[in-house]
């Protein structure tokens, strides 16, 4: 098979040519269809109009966009002549990339409109190397008056003239292109301190788009939605699939009408973060609150149908009759309905990974019939495990790819080596290269361990476990309660604390839509968010889904105290990663004084902090946090 | 309002100093509508007294006053609702004072309203294609029937309702049904219905009333853009690719305003008190005391 991206495209292009579609993009409200000799054409054009402008192998080029056919057209045709792309996650602020731009040292910035423009405009002056900002997106950007600045349009003009000086020049930097040259230059989000550059090769991507095709078919008739930034490399990884196998790409719209792009298209293929899927798990239970009481009736008499169907399904057994027709009924009244409304009804294979999606929002989509199945991934290690058809079990993420092999050390850290290991080190960073690929394996800083079946089962960042106190030598893994407990409506987000403490105790972000429409139904007035977080009646709902949850953890994991964050947890003020994780340590510094009210003993924590706002403006809020103690019945 | 200066003004091509476009405004470019000794009643109640102004093209020009100084009632005059009883007003050439309001309406002269008058039964998209009426030729049979040439009309309107869509960031909602959306959306909506009848003249009756800072500000730059046009951006509309030369605009937030507009006009009582650019109206007495009610010193 070909090694690099370019090439595989020209193959899809001598395969189809005009008669399959590559990609759409709702552009005015019709779909535009490109086929894989149009895609192979702008990539050209875009390849040879870059070289024209200045590019040689070997330069990086900065990409901050949404996902656009002009995203990967760039990027191909970038890669078509050496360059090497990093992508920027498209809600990062000016310092954010100014770090990435000026650490990559990149000639180019791509962008697609206005927004992203101005930022890279204004900080101009701390990247010297930076020759051309090229935008896709015209709008508001026609009276800019900045040489600097150079439309898509004109670099794909540029390129036409460009080949017919030097006919053959694309085709022949695509054949010098090798699977082991560098394809893409990632910063890693990074749980703690500065972003790391992982320099990633051609033939780890072109591998994991086909082992993706091994596991499960991507043909023409596939239609995959891509919303998910680029710059996360699970995204680049679909995209791949998609390539390799000849699916359709679709593109929504905007980041506001991606659940309906998904419903027009009749997606086949749908990859959620676990926040994403825990979100559509939220508002099915939250809209049937709210539902007609017929509704209501159907959806709890039938769901129980789901749970044991699945079941059944995971444990190879057949459904005699009864069971085949009570599935029809209950895909007919309440499964297939509800499935509809979310875009999810022609989906066959989902998919689900960047964090651990909670085992009750999983057994929750899996009974509705959704072929869910949980991966791992990193960005230096591409897949990593992948659960297969039948093999699904909740609390893990599956055997190991084909092709790569998992070790586990002593202290429970998951050593990773594989074909789809396309990381060389980090750029500019060889102490940190050292560190993370010593003895030949990966070193990824997850914990977790093997069992009996194969598959891995994750217990989070192995820095992150901790001994509980109050245990024999238990390890509490607070990635795996917090998954518990965003499972609840109420909870969007949540900390657990207790490393070096008597006991364990959270930090809670509750989910304002869902209280703020309880809260309108039972008449309490409410203002903000903070407001409606300290109300007592809200501490009410959360504590009995605390104590509930607790009844499944062993008696040291069990959250003893826990307070209602006055605020949510914000990516804009560092206490999320883009991709949304928690950034523990810094949480744990912010919040310091809240977390030590907490353990000593504390009802009420007076707190004011200082929010910074997208514009950079910044206010502070002030506020009372009421600190809520549970009773844990011995069992 | 700095932040709003910052945003509107940040890349307009008409960065002449207020007093250059004063002289221009009574020198050299041509007025759109002359209004020339207006005067409305109701019955006993004065409306409006004896009122003349121009509108020029090129221009932001905006009516302020205190309330019931009879701002709407001027623009419902322009727009053929009312019909004065004394005075004329002269739109290119034409005597316009006696002309129904859909003739004014297939005249290229658009506008929006205080309260808001959409089709609240109907989609964005419809209402914005309902804008398009008057520019439709297809008769009833051509267009139950679907032939050929009504098909191409169709076509072409709905390209143009798209890219207005488009350009006031309405996609998320172009098959909303309009009762069901939050007020802010539905002004955007007003405009964009507005726009459909590619307008040479705009009249916008309060624009930003309640809204919130970030709101006004998104309103303040789509009537900027709207006037500065789009070029090549969206080539298929004229009046998104060469804006629209003459925008009124009634406005009771100050700071809009001075930011945005070129020329002002005060209204008190159903007259004219004070005429001219943002700082001398600033400065002027009559305008103090009208809203005031005395003079501050």
């Amino acid at each position: 098979m070909e090694d690099t991206f370019p090439k595989l495209i020209i193959r899809n292009c001598e395969r189809y040519g005009e008669k399959a579609l590559a990609m759409r993009k709702k552009e005015f409200g019709i779909w535009k269809r490109y086929t894989w000799k149009d895609c192979l054409d702008a990539i050209k054009h875009f390849s040879l109009g870059l070289i024209s402008l200045g590019l040689e192998r070997g330069d990086r080029v900065c990409i901050i966009g949404e996902n656009a056919p002009e995203y990967f057209w760039a990027q191909y045709g970038i890669q078509a002549s050496g360059g090497i792309v990093t992508g920027v996650f498209s809600d990062s602020p000016p310092p954010e990339v100014s770090y990435i731009v000026s650490h990559s040292e990149a000639k180019f910035v791509i962008v697609d409109d206005q927004e992203q423009a101005d930022k890279v405009l204004g900080i101009r002056e701390q990247l010297p190397n930076l020759q051309r900002v090229i935008y896709w997106d015209p709008k508001g950007l026609i009276h800019y008056d900045e040489p600097i600045l150079v439309s898509y349009r004109e670099v794909l003009e540029l390129g036409r003239q460009y080949e017919q000086e030097h006919p053959g020049l694309f085709e022949r930097n695509v054949e010098v292109d090798k699977g082991e040259d560098l394809a893409l230059l990632v910063y890693t989000s990074g749980t703690g301190g500065i972003p790391k550059g992982a320099m990633l090769t051609h033939i780890g991507i072109v591998n994991t788009g086909r082992l993706w095709n091994q596991l499960e078919t991507w043909s023409t008739a596939d239609e995959y939605v891509s919303f998910i930034s680029p710059a996360w490399v699970t995204e680049q990884g679909q995209i791949a699939a998609s390539v390799i196998g000849g699916a359709k790409i679709n593109f929504p719209e905007e980041t506001e009408t991606v659940q309906e792009n998904i419903r027009e298209i009749g997606a086949t293929k749908c990859t959620f973060s676990p926040r994403l899927w825990e979100s559509v798990v939220s508002q099915i239970q939250a809209k049937m609150v709210d539902a007609n009481p017929f509704n209501r009736f159907m959806y709890s008499l039938f769901f129980p149908v789901g749970y044991k169907v699945d079941e059944l399904y995971l444990q190879d057994k057949k459904l005699n009759l009864v069971w085949r027709i009570l599935r029809w009924l209950s895909n007919l009244i309440v499964f297939r309905p509800i499935k509809d409304t979310y875009g999810l009804m022609k989906v066959k294979y989902a998919v689900t990974g960047g964090a651990p999606l909670g085992m009750d929002s999983f057994r929750f989509l899996r009974a509705l019939g959704i072929n869910l199945r949980q991966i791992y991934a990193i960005t230096e290690a591409g897949l990593v495990t992948f659960q297969r058809n039948h093999d699904v079990k909740f609390e893990s993420v599956g055997p190991a790819m084909p092709e790569t092999e998992l070790r586990i050390t002593d202290s429970g850290e998951i050593l990773i080596r594989g074909s789809t290991d396309y990381f060389v080190g980090y750029y500019r960073n060889p102490e940190a290269t050292n560190k993370v690929l010593e003895g030949g394996w990966f070193h990824g800083g997850d914990a977790g361990f093997i069992d009996q079946d194969g598959h891995l089962i994750l217990l989070g960042r192995a820095a992150d476990l901790f001994e509980a106190e109050s245990g024999g030598g238990i390890r509490v893994s607070p990635e795996n309660i917090e998954g518990r407990l965003k499972f609840s409506p109420y909870i969007r987000d949540a900390m657990v604390i207790g490393r070096g403490r008597p006991y364990v105790a959270a930090l809670i972000q509750i989910d304002f839509e869902t209280l703020g429409r309880w809260a309108e139904r039972k008449k309490l007035p409410y203002t903000t968010f903070s407001d409606l977080s300290q109300k007592q009646e809200i501490y009410e709902l959360t504590r009995r889904e605390i104590e509930r949850m607790n009844r499944y953890l062993p008696p040291s994991s069990r959250i003893q105290r826990y307070a209602h964050l006055h605020k949510e947890f914000d990516a804009d003020e560092a206490e999320l990663t883009r991709s949304k994780k928690l950034r523990r340590g810094y949480m744990e510094e912010r919040y310091k004084d809240l977390i030590d009210s907490v353990y000593v003993g504390d009802d009420v924590f007076e707190i004011k902090s200082v929010v910074k706002y997208r514009d950079g403006r910044e206010g502070t809020i002030r506020t009372s946090i009421t600190i809520v103690s549970l009773e844990n019945k011995q069992e | 309002m700095p932040e709003i200066a910052n945003h509107a003004r940040k890349s307009t091509s008409k960065s002449a100093l207020p007093s250059q476009q004063s002289v221009m405004a009574s020198t050299g470019s041509t007025s759109k509508i002359v209004v020339d000794d207006l005067s409305l009643s109701f019955g006993e109640l004065r409306a409006l007294d004896s009122l003349s102004l121009e509108v020029n093209d090129n221009e932001i020009l905006a009516i302020i006053g205190p309330n019931g100084a009879g701002k709407t009632c001027l623009l419902n005059c322009i727009s053929g609702f009312y019909h004065p009883q004394k005075g004329t007003i002269c739109y290119e050439k034409h005597l316009i004072n006696r002309w129904a309001p859909d003739r004014i309406a297939r005249s290229h002269i658009a506008r929006t309203f205080q309260n808001i008058e959409l089709y609240t039964g109907l989609s964005t998209q419809d209402n914005i294609m309902a804008g398009r009426h008057p520019l439709m030729k297809e008769n009833i049979l051509a267009g139950a029937l679907y032939m050929g040439w009504a098909h191409r009309e169709e076509i072409k309107h709905r390209k143009s309702v798209e890219e207005i869509i488009d350009f006031l960031g309405l996609r998320a909602i172009r098959k909303k049904i309009v009762g069901s959306l939050p007020y802010g959306m539905r002004k955007l909506v007003e405009l964009g219905r507005a726009l459909a009848l590619e307008p040479k003249v705009l009249l916008l009756d309060e624009p930003m009333a309640g809204m919130n800072l970030e709101e006004k500000e998104d309103m303040a730059r789509f009537i900027i853009d709207t006037h500065e046009g789009q070029r090549e951006t969206y080539p298929d509309t004229e009046v998104l690719r060469d804006g629209v030369g003459s925008i009124v605009l009634i406005e009771h937030d100050m700071g809009v305003v001075m930011d945005i507009a070129d020329r002002i006009v005060v209204l008190d009582f159903g007259r004219k008190i004070a005429e001219g650019t943002p700082e001398e109206i600033k400065l002027n007495r009559d305008v103090i005391k009208a809203y005031l009610g005395k003079t501050s010193d």
